[in-house]
């Protein structure tokens, strides 16, 4: 449909060859600042990489944030109420604190519930659970950890290095489970490249 | 799944850059944005291809198992079609419409949880070709709908300015409304047989997997609902009193109810249809 | 006498024709295929088909009685919504009916003799004229029309007349049906769904492995042959899978392996593999061993015992049935029955049946996680130790039966035939006439099309600007 109206033919302006120049080069930037810059955003949270600092709320409304716990070993677990296979692994979680109370060790269990925390109340009572329990009621910090689901569990080592990721539910009472969490509290911590191969030896074995 | 996630970032910026040049082209008048802004969009609709290409090999399937993945092709689609609208009209005006709704998708596909964009593995339901039959149809009806919408949201503007003889310079540069009305009836001629086929091959691969081809569940009624809506504006267009302003408003409402039925039916209702 | 008779007959047909005008309206079609869209949004809005209890719940007791009076929670089956459908349907029945044997007649039409005035008044006409000089002749002119037009892949009809010549081209005629294609389809496709909803059937029958089941309102039986899942590389579950046996007066007559999306159709009954379990209530075997009390020592090896099936344990007099099992044990303390508390194998159990040279001498529980407990063989050194299980796996298929089905699909096809027809070609005219004029000849062209007419504006003019500079150079 031929523009009839009054589209001047105004070739004022740069010339071509240095339009095409600035084109090319701010297409090129773009590229490389995808590419080579941003290219860290895309991968996920995994062994090896620093875990994110946070603050978030208890069920009491006390700020706690990940840096509290520095010195520790960490385990950061998200779950939720309506989540099955999360349910059937809290207990043994309870357990797995219980035997290691006194050393080095800490669970964070950080509930994606949309509900208010009364609803986590009743829940951790039914369990009993004594370990701190956080609230990440709109989600930010399970995206900025890049979950796909729940029950999700990153072992974060003394200087916050995340040792390893677990996705699912585990009886944690199993001993080979716990043997990184065992070895980071007898040995301390290790280079994030060991956590890196032991993923990779995982995956392979 | 990292270079099918750059390709996005990348198509991203492209999309950005693509929506400003056509509305400086409008604002403007230069030739030379103009011409920057179509080839920009092909450089756009480039990496908007490579994201569904990468993501086929990460995923091993076809790619638009999540919304995620939906909503890249249907900027895809948007893209195709604007690009043919362009040259066969050479309406560059409308792509500041147009391509602005591009990039509006891409902020929106972009503002998704990350279990979105991670690649995941298909349930055995998902597991069938009428499925992704029925997907690709489906948003290629979508990207014909959103362009519509872009057209008759132009064409009440343009049509409010002619009745009153005003003279607004930025609106003078819009087509005709004649013009405006027939691109998008010619969009929802395209749409409209495509989402028809998307609603059968659906009912189709539904009939196949669960054995009940209809079951009025809120993705289906709501896909049913926009298939009355765009079915009203076609027969509008012959209806005396109904043509020109009255089925702009239906074209406009029928994209409303595709948001809906897009986003709104997997966040707002319950249902069986809690992924696409 | 007469005169009542034709009065009555009069009145019956102006009442006739009152409700044929209703229906035979694009109005009405508006009116309706909007109260549709209306209408199904209120039912996505107001959940369908839950307990009474529900909306009183949800809506309090003053809302939830407009709600159930009005037939909102079940609206799709609602008497007026069906109603809505049929006004649909009489309005596409009548509008046809209408307007088709004109179209039909309209479409034969081939008029090629037509005034020049005509030609002016169509919406897209040019004339220009052509001097002797440069080739002005009716004759050639006329075929360079011809000529140019067929380029374009019309079809042409032309005579001679008194004073000149007079050319009709046309394409794409069956364009124009296209619609009235689409509407034939849709009432097919209301019918099978009507068919379906009156004649059809759902049902959901589960089946263990090797078990087989009659099927529901029907004369065959199904037998479950094997299931089994598949399994991605990461872990997650691909497919479920069943092999299953048609079994009909007593003889196996189809054996197929369904998945999900891959169903098995037998005399129009469809199965579908919908789910899965592990049953509660039986297993496959169960693995034992004796144990030497006094020693604490394990005697043997394991050993394998079916189901229902006695086993003789090797070097002993003793022999074993596996008679009853439950997935999570539970025990009603007022009937004494043992039964499963849950479907989930929390604490499974066994019933064994212990035989003495054949004689039945104890019918103990023996409990996965409390081995210990009932285990002692009466008048033996022996423990029974329950050391595990291989569970049964049953499939959950979904079974329908729906003679409209075909219907529906059939009238998709017509559909999309109809929508090729309505939306991607176009009834294309031009007529054209060649007129003797004092110095050469006089071009008359004109065409319509019945929509899209700016694509055809633009059409037209490159064929009148072709005409032109091919006349007007010899």
């Amino acid at each position: 449909m031929e523009e009839k109206q009054n589209i001047e033919n105004e070739t004022k302006g740069l010339p071509t060859p240095i339009l095409v120049g600035i084109a090319v080069a701010v297409l090129l930037v773009i590229v490389l600042v995808v590419v080579f810059g941003r290219s860290e955003k895309f991968k996920p949270v995994d062994a090896g990489m620093q875990a994110t600092e946070f603050t978030l709320p208890d069920l009491k409304g006390q700020m706690k944030s990940l840096k509290d716990y520095r010195g520790k070993v960490v385990f950061l677990n998200f779950w939720a109420t309506w989540c099955k296979p999360c349910r059937e692994e809290m207990p043994s979680m309870q357990e797995v604190y219980t035997t290691l109370m006194g050393q080095k060790f800490e669970i964070l269990a950080v509930s994606i519930d949309k509900d208010g925390a009364e609803v986590i109340e009743k829940f951790v009572k039914e369990y009993g659970l004594t370990f701190p329990i956080l609230h990440d009621r709109k989600g930010v910090i399970k995206e900025v950890y890049k979950t796909t689901g729940v029950p999700e569990t990153f072992i974060i080592d003394q200087n916050g290095v995340i040792a390893e990721k677990i996705m699912g539910p585990r009886d944690w009472r199993d001993e080979r489970n716990l043997k990184i969490i065992l070895e980071l509290l007898k040995n301390g911590p290790k280079s994030p490249e060991e956590y890196k191969k032991g993923k990779r030896q995982k995956a392979n074995g | 799944m990292i270079l099918s996630l750059m390709f996005f970032d990348m198509a991203y910026w492209f999309y950005l850059i693509t929506a400003i040049l056509y509305i400086g082209n409008w604002i403007f008048r230069r030739d030379w944005i103009g011409s920057t802004a179509t080839v920009m969009t092909f450089i756009a609709l480039f990496a908007n291809t490579m994201i569904l290409v990468a993501r086929t090999f990460e995923s091993g399937h076809a790619p638009f198992s999540n919304l995620y993945e939906s909503m890249v092709l249907f900027v895809w689609a948007m893209a195709i079609g604007y690009l043919v609208m362009e040259f066969k009209y050479k309406v560059k005006v409308v792509g500041a419409v147009v391509m602005t709704l591009a990039f509006i998708a891409m902020i929106a596909a972009s503002k998704l949880p990350y279990r979105f964009q991670s690649i995941e593995r298909l349930n055995p339901a998902l597991q069938s070709i009428w499925l992704e039959i029925h997907v690709f149809t489906t948003f290629i009806g979508y990207a014909g709908f959103a362009i519509a919408f872009g057209l008759s949201i132009m064409y009440l503007v343009k049509n409010r300015m002619e009745e009153r003889g005003a003279k607004v310079s930025l609106i003078d540069s819009f087509p005709q409304s004649s013009v405006l009305d027939e691109l998008s009836y010619k969009c929802i001629m395209w749409g409209f047989p495509f989402l028809t086929t998307g609603i059968i091959t659906g009912a189709y691969w539904a009939n196949n997997a669960w054995g009940t081809y209809w079951s009025w569940d809120p993705k289906e009624t709501w896909s049913l609902i926009t298939w009355f809506i765009y079915a009203a504006y076609l027969h509008a267009r012959v209806t005396r009193g109904w043509r020109g302003k009255r089925a702009a408003w239906l074209s406009i409402i029928g994209f409303l109810a595709v948001i809906f039925l897009y986003w709104g039916v997997s966040f707002v209702l319950p249902g069986l249809h809690a992924y696409a | 006498m007469e005169k009542i008779e034709k009065q009555e007959v009069k009145i019956l047909q102006t009442i006739g024709d009152k409700i044929w005008a209703f229906f035979n309206s694009l109005k009405l079609t508006l009116t309706v295929l909007l109260s549709l869209a209306v209408v199904s949004i209120i039912g996505t809005v107001v959940e369908q088909g839950k307990p009474l209890e529900f909306y009183a719940k949800t809506y309090g007791e003053r809302i939830s009685s407009y709600v159930l009076t009005l037939g909102f929670h079940d609206m799709y089956h609602a008497w007026w919504f069906f109603t809505l459908l049929v006004f649909l349907a009489a309005n596409i029945i009548v509008c046809t009916i209408d307007r088709f044997p004109q179209k039909w007649k309209a479409s034969l039409e081939k008029r090629v003799d037509v005034a020049p005035q005509f030609i002016k008044n169509l919406g897209n006409s040019a004339s220009f004229t052509v001097n002797t000089i440069n080739g002005g002749d009716v004759f050639s002119v006329k075929n360079r029309v011809i000529e140019i037009l067929k380029k374009k892949r019309y079809k042409i009809k032309n005579t001679d007349v008194s004073d000149g010549a007079a050319v009709f081209a046309w394409k794409g005629t069956a364009g124009r049906f296209g619609s009235d294609i689409v509407h034939v389809s849709l009432i097919t496709i209301l019918t099978g769904a009507i068919i379906g909803s009156f004649f059809g059937f759902k049902d959901y029958i589960s089946i263990n492995e090797n078990e087989t089941v009659n099927a529901p309102k029907s004369n065959f039986q199904v037998r479950l042959d094997k299931f089994w899942l598949d399994y991605y590389e990461s872990g997650e579950i691909k497919q479920y899978n069943s092999q299953l046996t048609v079994v009909e007066n007593g003889k196996d007559v189809l054996s197929k392996k369904i998945w999900v999306n891959e169903p098995l159709k037998y005399k129009g009954v469809w199965f579908y593999q919908s789910n899965y379990g592990m049953a509660y209530d039986r297993i496959k075997e169960a693995r034992l061993v004796l144990k030497d009390k006094k020693k604490n020592q394990i005697i043997g090896e394991p050993f394998v015992v079916k189901w229902l099936e006695p086993f003789k344990i090797p070097g002993t007099n003793l022999a074993v049935n596996l008679a009853g099992f439950v997935s999570d044990f539970g025990f009603d303390e007022k009937t004494k029955q043992i039964y499963p508390r849950s479907p989930e194998h929390n604490n499974p159990a066994i019933q064994v049946i212990v035989y003495d040279n054949e004689k039945p001498i104890s019918g103990p529980w023996l409990f996965l996680n409390y081995p210990e407990i009932f285990a002692t063989i009466p008048n033996t050194n022996y423990d029974l130790i329950f050391m595990g299980y291989q569970g049964l796996q049953y499939t959950g298929l979904s079974m329908t039966k729906d003679p409209g089905t075909n219907i529906v699909w059939i009238g998709s096809i017509i559909m999309a035939l109809g929508f090729i027809l309505a939306f991607f070609i176009f009834n294309k005219k031009v007529w054209g006439r060649i007129q003797k004029a004092e110095n050469g000849v006089d071009i008359y062209i004109g065409g319509m099309i019945n929509k899209n007419k700016i694509m055809f504006e633009r059409e037209f003019s490159e064929i009148t600007a072709c005409l032109k500079t091919e006349v007007t150079q010899k």
